[in-house]
């Protein structure tokens, strides 16, 4: 049990209120009437994108207001500020995984859904700020008859192919965290069936957790599988950070020109994300009075946090505008200068307000503490990048190296309709999700509560029905270490027979006693990733030097450096398929139907009971050998029961 | 006229007829005129196409190519002449299939010289514009040629019998040797008939000039060889105008030839409102009229005729400075004034030429080009006495460009027939019996002169699209018992030319023996007249508009999205005002004040014109029109209100009232310093060399391989003169499209080719004090194309390969490849590139359409595009050097903008081909490349502009 545990809030809870407390704002019949007010709210902005859409798509880009020279305005800065968000969050919650924190327990879902939903309001703006959108996919690589190529060179070729690493990766570490509470969820709702009211959810919920049962090397395999994507997150994280500043940062343009700029785009975007992750987390501690959940630690860390982050942001813009002041490149300079006093002047200052001095108020200890300054300042940050992603675009657009070109830019009503549009879309989503799912992981509060199941006794022991064809012998007990034990007394009781365990948490000691310690997703991740880094640097390297051989800006035909970015972020999209394939296929999951769910009270395996089990690998055998084992066990198990087939 | 507000509505009488005339421009009534892309796809009614097919053009004899067996798309090439104003510029006119596609410069032409101008470039949309005039309108509805022609009989039988007793003519401005020679016969034959003329750019003052000093009315030409110093008094030497292409392409060919004598063709310019001429000047000076007419007498009594008037400190230096140069010059200079100059002023410099001994030499004089009859205040008098009651008014717009002193309504109003012909429906055109549609010079026989008298064959390349006839038709139409064609008329003028002659001059665009002699002219005695006190106040002056002219250009959406030269406005006239005035007045640029002359007002935005002389407001002629449904509809404001027929040019004591309001101007740049950079090099006499030279930056990467061909590109600063000949050139070439006002003031311009303007701040110390003259900060005219890159950071960007570099140096743009991240914009360091914001090619009408070059790809909505030299020229030589297995001969490839500039600044061709004009012109010490520290390495170079060793310093 991790030491920090009483001061993340899961001390002392039992796993059966955890899963009360998170699965039922999930649960719950109705809904509250802020939700109601906020979902018309994000519908209203989502209507907006709509006919913001419309609009773009019939008349083309002009409804924005980009223009020459600001041909990037507020598309590239939503995106970018939408991904930086996504990536601080992926980021924030996969590091707090492989350091093994206490504090993810009720972080890590917010963090993630975060990730996903930023993935996905940013995700449309590479799209939709094309010219020709319906010619989006022409910047992959797919067969076609043209034998055309896109151009691997180009930093907005890695862009696309980052983005849909990233996606991928969030959506799969997402999945992953969520498989287990899935089954929760469907085990109560279940239980919550009232003749034909409420099947359907269940059912809904049961498809969605793909027949999760809680076995322990489905947890031995989980448990790995959610390590390794959390660490492909981060790297695919950087890659794509990287890709996006490197857009800039690649060209010859005043103020972009910077090799600072990736850690500054990777630093602003960790900043955003966990300023986005405070304010959500802070409004759904109060929305669903989860103060027990998420306490006062969870928010001082998070304020401590913020503050660091500032610090981080202040070094890189004093850094950078120290070596451009101190460069002598008098167009570096004034684009520097230009920033601040520039016609989008304000954009530097709300950087400088909003995003860098708003967070020293955490260095006062007191306010550290408190949510409603915490959700503030989680706010202001988001805002303050912002200002940052439009001061760095937009005023080196608008007056990079020739005065004669320079052209103040004004973004027009479905401009900022789009950005707003693409707020709904986050906020609906994320309605959407407090409605239907945990938004506190229900599995890492129990991993760290630790708790105790519920006490209470079956009157009798039950053996099933004795004619039907038997699969295998259960024992129901209260607490892990009762199940680990049996484990170990089955497997070498009962040679011939399969021994398994279920439980509502991963356990360390069923997985010592079934000997799943030596087994590693490692080499399906390591496989996959290098395979798919193999495919994509093969593929650019041999377009560009063979295939397909143009000149591009005079750079030599074997551009590696190039082709590094979505090397790296495919290679861990590959990793991350392949480790959530191979954890689903060795699982054998998807599977909905499992003579393990014949065992009685089961839909308790994810709330507080553990089942050790022998079962039978086809033969037929006879029940008594692991009866008996499970009889002469101490502390003897709840029940002892035969499980038909 | 507020009476009349209801007449041009929509439920009125003229949206009657423009429901009736166009049904698909009817809606323009209703709409918002700022939707003027939605107006070119109004299609109009183009039955007139369908005429091509006529066999017309069977006289026409194409100069370049001459094929039995013309292969459908190939290339035919006509010598014409485009006018301007009535004077003819020569040039070569580019047809395929039986359409007129774009001006090229005619280098046979002994004027223009293979020059062009922004006019010239865009008559070729005006022939296909869709507001043209299409038919005969007797009372603004539709009528035909046979209906009007019986109108006339009746009339024109009094007419013959009285011997043209109140008959008047009012001629636009024509130099036609043909049909000058049909009015004087008519003239013989009804001597009764009264000829008056008009023209709102009127050249009377220089004739005025001219007649003072030598007793006759003279035209006046420069003979640039061996010219070393021109000084100009109001000068409009280098500026718009039916003079431009000549006179810039001889003062650039002299500044060379003396350039490479290691000396300076040095240009004074004294002046009000800054133009061209100012702008080249390697001193100038801005002076208030009166002061400049001071200083012009200065120098005529420095060079021993009349009294030195006083001057204060900075005139008086000018002065001395230009007298010195002039007096180091006797006979090798030239002293000029523009159109717009005073009668003073104009005389003062005859004498001084003829004192200096330049007159005969650099200076010379012929019989007035233009045909001069009364002017318009005569043919007021003469209605208001009923001695004319019949007026025929050719290609002339009386009422809209008329003084405001002129009620020209009310001469209509009183003659009982009136008759006008012009291209048009114009404000004449609605207010007349019968309007007749006047056919376009590239669809037209006739002839014209140059400035320099040379008489100059006008070939029709596309049979009339409508119902148009020519000035010539139309006169033996009404004269004449059997009316003849065009031709027939002409080669009747021409009966001196034989077979042989008639069809040189179809392949050279000059009729032989037809240009007037010079005459030599002696000073008149006497003195210039006195100077008249001026009375106190602002002067308001009037310049004609650099891009629209006197308005006849008004509905050419080329000129009117073509940014003037200096202030880089599109799409309407401002007020100009000095800084110093503006800041009296205490109002800044956009602001809307009302200008009171009288009871007569205007109102209008402000521009503050650095270079202006203070006190004085200056306007442009050629907005403000009324006639609902056409493109220069409600543009700007109307100068013409505030002119005074007496003095067209000026108009003493001026009321600026500030209304309070603002408005955005459309100007295409806001930022004229070059915040301390080199953008534009200068190279002054006797120093070191400022360009490049051999120097190359280091790089990573390996040279690419070519195929021995390397484009490239020098454009000489020195001889750009800031016309915008080649950016006219450029959108006729290349199908660019036309945005309109709106996405011009969003920054959403498409041409690919801009000339950048940079002036200097004007010194505080060089500013006199009140009532002197003021120096002016040097400004240098930069045209920026695609600088095609050799390591393009364009292409970097690019995720689709839609730009990228072919084997000999373009950069192309592929325009199907591109999905629109405009990635390649934001990385290119000189923003060169134009993105289709959305679909403005698909709003061009059907009329327009035809204009467009089938060499070049219409560019959809959400594409890239920019200069690629011309690529589809290139294809071309390298098709032709293919099959016959011939290199590309040096200037065999010529772009554009190239082929347009009347200084022939820009040269284009093989780096690679070491005695290629274009390397030549790289190996100059001058060429240094834009930007070069970014080691894009441009094949787009420049050669630093000149200036004299000693001044302008700072």
């Amino acid at each position: 049990m991790p030491s920090g545990a009483s001061e993340v809030g899961a001390d002392g809870e039992t796993y059966r209120g955890i899963g009360g407390t998170a699965g039922g704002i999930a649960l719950r019949r109705g809904a509250p009437m802020a939700w109601w007010l906020a979902l018309a709210a994000a519908l209203g902005l989502c209507g907006l994108l709509a006919v913001s859409l419309f609009f773009l798509f019939w008349d083309g880009i002009a409804v924005w207001g980009n223009a020459i020279p600001v041909t990037w305005a507020l598309d590239i800065v939503s995106y970018d500020w939408w991904i930086g968000i996504a990536c601080g969050g992926l980021l924030v919650s996969g590091v707090l995984l492989l350091v093994d924190s206490p504090l993810r327990g009720a972080l890590n879902r917010i963090a993630e859904t975060m990730a996903v939903m930023g993935a996905v309001a940013a995700g449309i703006y590479p799209i939709i700020h094309l010219g020709r959108p319906w010619l989006f996919y022409w910047t992959f690589p797919y067969p076609n008859s043209f034998a055309l190529w896109p151009q691997f060179r180009s930093p907005l070729y890695w862009d696309a192919i980052d983005i849909l690493s990233f996606l991928g990766i969030a959506v799969c570490f997402w999945f992953v965290g969520l498989l287990p509470d899935l089954a929760a969820l469907r085990d109560r709702a279940w239980e919550a069936v009232r003749g034909e009211k409420g099947l359907l959810r269940a059912q809904l919920y049961g498809i969605a957790a793909l027949g999760w049962r809680g076995s322990a090397v489905h947890w031995h395999r989980w448990q790995q599988t959610y390590r390794i994507l959390a660490f492909l997150g981060v790297l695919v994280v950087m890659a794509l950070q990287t890709g996006a500043a490197v857009m800039f940062a690649g060209t010859l343009e005043p103020g972009w020109h910077d090799t600072l700029l990736p850690v500054t785009y990777m630093a602003g975007a960790l900043l955003a994300g966990t300023g986005m992750l405070s304010l959500l987390v802070v409004v759904v501690r109060h929305a669903f009075g989860l103060q027990a959940l998420i306490t006062t630690r969870h928010v001082s860390v998070l304020a401590a946090l913020l503050l660091g982050l500032a610090l981080v942001n202040i070094y890189c813009l004093g850094a950078s505008t120290f070596s451009t002041m101190l460069s002598g490149d008098s167009f570096a300079v004034a684009a520097q200068l230009r920033r601040a006093t520039g016609p989008v002047a304000w954009s530097f200052w709300m950087l400088v307000a909003a995003g860098l001095v708003t967070p020293l108020v955490f260095l006062v200890g007191a306010l550290r503490r408190s949510p409603a300054v915490l959700a503030w300042v989680g706010g202001s940050v988001c805002a303050g990048i912002w200002g940052d992603h439009y001061t760095l675009i937009v005023a080196t657009l608008q007056h990079d190296f020739l005065p004669s070109s320079a052209h103040a830019t004004q973004i027009s009503f479905f401009g900022w309709a789009t950005f707003a549009g693409s707020g709904g879309l986050f906020l609906l989503m994320l309605l959407v999700f407090f409605r239907l799912l945990p938004v506190v992981s229900i599995t890492e509060a129990r991993q760290l509560s630790r708790g105790t199941g519920a006490q209470g006794r079956r009157a009798a022991p039950w053996v099933g029905d004795a004619d039907a064809p038997l699969w295998g012998v259960a024992g129901e007990f209260a607490t892990e270490a009762g199940m680990a034990h049996a484990l170990e007394r089955l497997r070498a009781g009962t040679p011939e027979w399969r021994v398994e365990g279920f439980g509502p948490v991963a356990s360390s000691r069923a997985a010592v006693a079934l000997g799943l310690r030596a087994h590693s997703m490692r080499g399906c991740a390591l496989a996959g990733g290098i395979a798919g880094a193999a495919c994509m640097f093969g593929m650019c390297s041999y377009a560009t030097m063979y295939d397909y051989v143009f000149d591009i800006g005079g750079r030599p035909r074997f551009s590696w450096p190039a082709f590094v970015v979505p090397t790296v972020s495919f290679g861990c999209l590959c990793a991350g398929l392949a480790v959530m394939g191979a954890m689903l296929g060795l699982n054998r999951l998807p599977r909905l139907n499992h003579p393990a769910f014949n065992i009685a009270g089961f839909a308790r395996a994810s709330t507080d009971r553990f089942f050790a089990v022998a079962h039978t690998r086809g033969e037929r055998l006879e029940p008594e050998g692991a009866e008996a084992v499970l009889r002469e066990l101490s502390p003897a198990p709840l029940t002892i029961m035969r499980v038909p087939r | 006229m507020p009476s009349m507000t209801g007449f041009w509505h929509e439920g009125g009488p003229v949206g009657a007829f423009v429901r009736d005339k166009f049904p698909a421009a009817a809606d323009l009534l209703r709409s918002d005129r700022r939707q003027f892309m939605r107006v070119m796809a109004a299609s109009l009614a183009l039955g007139g196409l369908a005429g091509c097919n006529d066999d017309t053009r069977d006289d026409i004899v194409p100069p370049v190519q001459e094929t039995e067996g013309q292969a459908p798309g190939e290339k035919l090439i006509y010598a014409s002449a485009a006018l301007m104003d009535g004077f003819a510029n020569g040039m070569r006119v580019t047809t395929r299939d039986g359409r007129p596609l774009k001006i090229e410069g005619n280098p046979e032409h002994p004027w223009s010289q293979g020059g062009t101008d922004v006019f010239g470039q865009a008559s070729v949309l005006g022939l296909y514009d869709p507001f043209r005039s299409q038919t005969v309108t007797h009372l603004t509805r539709d009528s035909d040629w046979a209906i009007f022609r019986g109108a006339m009989v009746g009339p024109l039988a009094a007419l013959r019998a009285s011997g043209g007793a109140g008959f008047g003519v009012l001629l636009g401005p024509v130099t036609s040797p043909t049909l000058a020679g049909q009015i004087a016969r008519q003239q013989e034959m009804w001597p009764k008939m009264r000829v008056y003329s008009t023209g709102a750019v009127t050249r009377a003052a220089l004739y005025e000039g001219t007649r003072r000093a030598f007793g006759q009315a003279y035209e006046t030409h420069y003979d640039f060889s061996g010219v070393r110093v021109a000084v100009c008094l109001d000068g409009d030497l280098l500026d718009a105008g039916p003079h431009q292409v000549g006179t810039a392409r001889r003062w650039a060919a002299a500044r060379r030839a003396m350039a490479r004598e290691g000396a300076l063709l040095t240009l004074f310019a004294a002046g009000a409102v800054p133009n061209l001429t100012s702008a080249k000047a390697d001193h100038a000076v801005s002076a208030s009229p009166a002061l400049t007419e001071a200083m012009a007498r200065a120098l005529l009594a420095r060079a021993g005729g009349g009294k030195a008037p006083a001057l204060p400190d900075q005139a008086s230096a000018w002065c001395a400075a230009a007298w010195a140069a002039l007096d180091g010059a006797r006979g090798a200079s030239v002293v000029q004034a523009g159109v717009h100059a005073s009668v003073a002023v104009q005389e003062c410099v005859q004498r001084l030429n003829a004192a200096l001994g330049n007159t005969g030499r650099t200076v010379l004089h012929t019989d007035p080009v233009l045909l001069r009859g009364q002017d318009v205040r005569t043919l007021v008098g003469d209605v208001d006495r009923g001695d004319v009651h019949t007026l025929l008014i050719l290609g002339a717009d009386p009422v809209y460009e008329s003084p405001g002193d002129v009620d020209f309504s009310a001469v209509l109003g009183k003659v009982s027939l009136s008759v006008q012909a012009g291209m048009f429906v114009d404000a004449t055109a609605r207010s007349v019996d019968w309007h007749l549609p006047m056919a376009h010079p590239l669809e037209s026989w006739g002839d014209a002169r140059s400035l320099d008298g040379t008489a100059s064959l006008i070939q029709p390349t596309i049979a009339p699209l409508y119902e148009g006839k020519t000035a010539s038709e139309i006169l033996s139409l009404l004269f004449e018992l059997q009316p003849r064609s065009a031709l027939e008329i002409l080669r009747a003028r021409w009966a001196d030319l034989d077979d042989e002659g008639w069809r040189r001059a179809q392949l050279s665009g000059v009729l032989e023996g037809g240009g007037l002699p010079l005459r030599s002219v002696q000073v008149a005695q006497g003195e210039v007249a006195p100077a008249v006190q001026a009375p106190a106040g602002l002067d308001l002056v009037f310049r004609p508009d650099p891009t629209v002219w006197d308005g006849s250009w008004g509905d050419n959406a080329w000129l009117q999205e073509l940014p003037k030269p200096l202030t880089k406005i599109t799409w309407e006239n401002v007020v100009g005002l000095s800084p110093a005035t503006a800041a009296a007045l205490h109002v800044g640029n956009g602001d809307r004040v009302v200008l009171h002359v009288g009871n007569r007002n205007i109102e209008g935005p402000v521009w503050v014109c650095a270079g202006q002389a203070d006190d004085v407001v200056s306007v442009t002629l050629g907005y403000g029109k009324t006639v609902a449904g056409q493109l220069a509809a409600e543009l700007g404001f109307d100068a013409y209100r505030l002119r005074q027929a007496a003095d067209p040019w000026r108009v003493a004591g001026v009321v600026v009232q500030r209304t309070g309001k603002s408005q955005d101007l459309a100007c295409t740049q806001n930022h004229t310093t070059m915040e301390g950079h080199d953008f534009i090099r200068v190279q002054r006499l006797g120093e070191a060399p400022v360009g490049d030279g051999d120097r190359v930056l280091p790089t990573l990467y390996a040279p690419q391989e070519g195929d021995g061909r390397a484009w490239g590109m020098v454009i000489d600063l020195d001889a750009c003169i800031g016309c915008n000949a080649c950016i006219t050139a450029c959108q006729a070439e290349n199908n660019i499209a036309v945005v309109g006002r709106d996405a011009v003031l969003r920054g959403r311009e498409m041409q690919w080719l801009r000339v950048d303007v940079y002036a200097d701040a004007p010194d505080e110390a060089a500013r006199g004090a009140t009532g002197d003259a003021a120096v002016v900060a040097p400004v240098r005219f930069q045209p920026v194309p695609c600088m095609q890159c050799e390591q393009a950071p364009c292409e970097v960007g690019c995720p689709v390969e839609a730009t990228l570099h072919d084997h000999e140096g373009l950069n192309l743009m592929v325009y199907n490849r591109c999905i629109g991240t405009r990635a390649c914009s934001g990385y290119c360091p000189y923003k060169v590139r134009r993105f289709n914001w959305t679909d403005y090619s698909a709003g061009a009408s059907p009329s327009m359409v035809d204009q467009r070059n089938p060499e070049v790809s219409v560019r959809a909505r959400g594409v890239m595009e920019k200069c690629t030299y011309c690529v589809q020229r290139i294809v071309e030589a390298r098709i032709v050097s293919d099959r016959d297995n011939t290199p590309i001969a040096d200037g065999a490839v010529r772009t554009a903008c190239q082929g347009a500039c009347p200084t022939s600044a820009i040269v284009f061709g093989n780096l690679a081909q070491g005695d290629s004009e274009v390397a030549k012109a790289h190996a100059d010490p001058r060429r240094y490349a834009l930007l070069g520290e970014l080691n894009t390495r441009p094949r787009t170079t420049y050669l630093a502009a000149r200036a004299s060793a000693a001044a302008k310093e700072g």
